[in-house]
Parts: C-alpha cells; structure tokens; sequence
C-alpha cells in the first residue's frame, strides 16, 4: 500500500477484489485490518459481503443434489460386480 | 477411457472400495452431476471413478489424499463424458434440482424452489467458476484441495471462486432468497 493511511488507499473497487482472500483469511494483517475499517464505515461493501456469505450458505444448505438409498445401492451394485468380476459369467471388459 | 478388468478379487479390497464410496459418493456424484447436468450420467462417472480407484488402492493409502483424488478423477471423467456429446445441448430449465415431490409440506417445495433457483445460477457459470463453487461452497473442500481436484494453482482456484461466487450473487440478489 502506498500513502501514509492505508485505510484511506481501500477503495470500494479494490474491496471487491479483496473479498475473496479476505473471506479466506489470506490478507496480510494491517490490510486485513484495513478492509476491516472500510467495511464498518462503508454500507455498499459490507453489503456486498453479507450477500457474498449467503450465496455461499445457499450453496452449502441447497447446492447438494441428494441421492437416494436406491440409487447408492444401485451404484455399489454395479461397481462392486465391476470390480470383483464375479457375477457375470462372461464378462467382456474392453482392454486397455 | 476404460474402466477396469475382471481380477481377482481379496475380499478386503472390495471392502476398502464400498467404505471409500460410502464415505464420499455424494461429493463425486455432485461434481459429477455439476458437469454433465444428468443424473445417469453423473452415475456412470461415478461408477467409472470408484472402479478406477479400486485399481489404484495402492495409491490411496494416504487417507488426506483420497478426497481429492476421487473427486479429481470424477471431474475430468465427466468433462470426457460432455465432449463426447458436445452435439447435445442441455436446457438448464430442465434441470431437476430435487427429485420430483409429490404433495409434501410448504418447505419442501420452498427448499426444492431455492435449490433449483441456485441450480439455473450455477449452470450460467463457466464450466470452472461453476466447479470451483461446487468444490469449495458446496462441498466444503479447503481452497488447497479445490486447486488440486481442478488441477490448477491455489490462486487461480481462488479467482475462479471469487467470480463463480460475484457471478451467483448478482444473479440472484433480489430473488428473496436471503
Ligand atoms: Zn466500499
């Protein structure tokens, strides 16, 4: 950061850049501190980071597709008889 | 890509396959399922990827190590499986997020609603904004292990969850989903 108040060189855009490493702690400490400040004193950006962490809470809470018990079982089914090569009398299996 | 031989089998073998797949199928399914948009499909990627680690155990010894590996073999597995129906176009409208429910109660339907709302956000991503997403929000994986299932370094895995994450954002602000 160049100027003497490293708060003052945090802009809103340089903000949203920083989001992501700030979300995943990989910002040093004084600009971490830094973003911290601009956050608490800038509506814009601290919304931007509230709807940041929902779409990831979305993504956890909804983003799965879920698998029935059926379809694990069918799944097992075929990749154990792949693998053990058992039940299948002739098994063609393309070469490798 | 081939996807296995008849071999003899030691039972303890077969037992170490069905405890990874317990373990770990609905991660591989779901990074499957987020590329080739298709439920038999992303069975056949994981079918393929369960077998092909059953030929690798020696290689998986390293229990840290596992996850990745499954899920970085279920990802290129699948970009394989959409190459090769490029001709096929997907409508993301069609996507069943959950399966079809009968009369249930409201939050289902809500939930199911959310989910497929997220569902059209995601598939409007680049194919790697949309796994980069997947693997760290979704499924949770460290941004290191995101890098290693896509193969690319910490930081580029770290701007393509930055923009997947931006990208879903304005796409669905405004939809009173939070
Ligand atoms: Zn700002």
């Amino acid at each position: 950061m160049v100027g003497d108040d490293p708060t003052a060189a945090i802009t809103c855009e340089l903000m949203a850049e920083m989001l992501t490493d700030l979300m995943e702690g990989d910002l040093p400490a004084e600009i971490e501190a830094a973003a911290l400040d601009h956050l608490a004193s800038c509506r814009a950006c601290e919304t931007v980071l509230a709807d940041t962490r929902a779409v990831q809470k979305l993504a956890r809470d909804h983003g799965r597709i879920e698998l029935d018990p059926d379809d694990r079982d069918r799944m097992l089914g075929a990749i154990l008889a792949e693998v053990d090569g058992a039940p299948g009398p002739t098994r063609t299996t393309e070469a490798e | 890509m081939t996807t296995g031989m008849a071999i003899r089998v030691e039972p303890a073998a077969l037992r170490l396959v069905e405890e990874l797949f317990v373990i770990h199928v609905d991660a591989v399914f779901n990074v499957a399922y987020r590329v080739v948009w298709s439920r038999p499909d992303a069975e056949d990627v994981v079918q393929a990827t369960f077998i092909k680690a059953f030929t690798r155990l020696d290689q998986l010894k390293d229990r840290d190590r596992i996850r990745p590996w499954l899920l970085q073999v279920a990802y290129r597995e699948a970009i394989t499986v959409i190459r090769r129906r490029r001709d096929v176009p997907v409508d993301p409208a069609e996507f069943p997020e959950r399966r079809a429910t009968g009369p249930g109660p409201d939050d289902v339907a809500v939930a199911a609603d959310v989910a497929s709302a997220l569902g059209r956000a995601l598939a409007s991503l680049s194919e790697g904004e949309r796994m980069a997403v997947v693997l760290r929000d979704v499924e949770q994986l460290p941004m290191r292990e995101v890098a290693t299932v896509m193969g690319i370094g910490r930081s580029a895995a770290k701007m393509r969850v930055h923009r997947g994450r931006q990208a879903l954002r304005s796409r669905l602000e405004g939809q009173d989903l939070w």
